[in-house]
């Protein structure tokens, strides 16, 4: 495995966690990740998603790089309205302005907590301002020419989807 | 100074979502007064009305990361206001390095709570600030 690979593969590990704390915490409800692959393209796997734009530097040993990406987290129409119902504790039937920002949140504490662990390995993250995109075939600009790793993440409301891009540069 | 249900509270986030998570969980906990802004840039003029019409907040509950006044920026500048300077804040927030915490708790913070959250442990953040 290449150094690269395996920074890749640092950096991805705790923004699962961390998703996996959001809907534990506050939908009750266990995730499942299922086996990452590497995304073809930039056409969301889902009807909704949520971005945030990664840009940080890493310090690890002798390492010094400055590295950027994204945190998209995709969910079809269903799984999203579930989640939804679950973290505002009220049922949602249909996509609308009182749940338009659920996912973003959810996009928000997944990087605050990633943040943390990766912060004790080297990988300091800028914190940056959630966006949206929803819409059935949607395409995710920020992952245009970029290597991007899709994980499906199963539960009890369905599947969804957590994309990270990761490349890094000499600082 | 205890909790009074009536406390005059205001909750502070850009996202709809978490306003009205954290709204309703101070409902169950048993707040009846609660008003929302959608950023501190727009709870500070609501926060200095209150002050000047006689009857201030008596409870900020706000998030950190927000895009137009963050959440630390709001608490300095309440602690740096004669007359609502002592007004319990409770700052809510995904980031918890320690290099944030410390720069919360020197600005002054009441307490803070990490997002996620259950509602059991927002309740204990707030009967920390009000014994």
């Amino acid at each position: 495995m290449t150094e690269f690979n395996k920074r890749y593969l640092e950096f991805c590990k705790p923004f699962i966690d961390a998703i996996k704390e959001v809907y534990s915490t506050m939908m009750g409800t266990e995730i499942n990740p299922q086996k990452p692959t590497f995304k073809d393209g930039k056409k969301s796997y889902g009807d909704y998603s949520s971005i945030m734009g990664i840009n940080g530097t890493y310090e690890g040993g002798s390492v010094q790089k400055k590295f950027k990406g994204s945190l998209v987290l995709s969910w079809p129409e269903e799984s999203y309205l579930k989640a939804a119902s679950a973290m505002l504790m009220e049922e949602f039937t249909e996509f609308n302005d009182e749940i338009s920002d659920v996912g973003m949140e959810i996009a928000n504490i997944t990087m605050g907590n990633a943040k943390k662990i990766l912060s004790e390995a080297g990988y300091l993250i800028e914190m940056s301002i959630p966006t949206s995109v929803h819409g059935k075939n949607h395409e995710i600009k920020a992952q245009e020419k970029v290597v991007t790793i899709t994980t499906p993440l199963e539960c009890k409301f369905g599947t969804f989807y957590i994309e990270l891009s990761y490349e890094d540069y000499e600082a | 100074m205890p909790i009074n249900p009536n406390m005059k509270t205001i909750v502070i986030d850009d996202m709809m979502t978490m306003r009205k998570i954290i709204t309703k969980m101070l409902k169950q906990i048993g707040f009846t007064n609660v008003s929302e802004a959608d950023d501190g840039a727009t709870a500070w003029p609501m926060i200095q009305q209150a002050q000047e019409s006689g009857e201030p907040f008596e409870f900020i509950v706000s998030d950190w990361n927000m895009p137009k006044m963050s959440g630390l920026d709001l608490l300095i500048k309440v602690r740096g206001t004669e007359g609502i300077k002592d007004t319990p804040f409770l700052m809510v927030t995904a980031e918890a390095e320690q290099s944030n915490v410390v720069k919360v708790v020197q600005a002054g913070v009441s307490n803070f709570v990490v997002k996620p959250f259950k509602p059991e442990t927002l309740q204990e953040k707030i009967e920390k600030i009000f014994p």
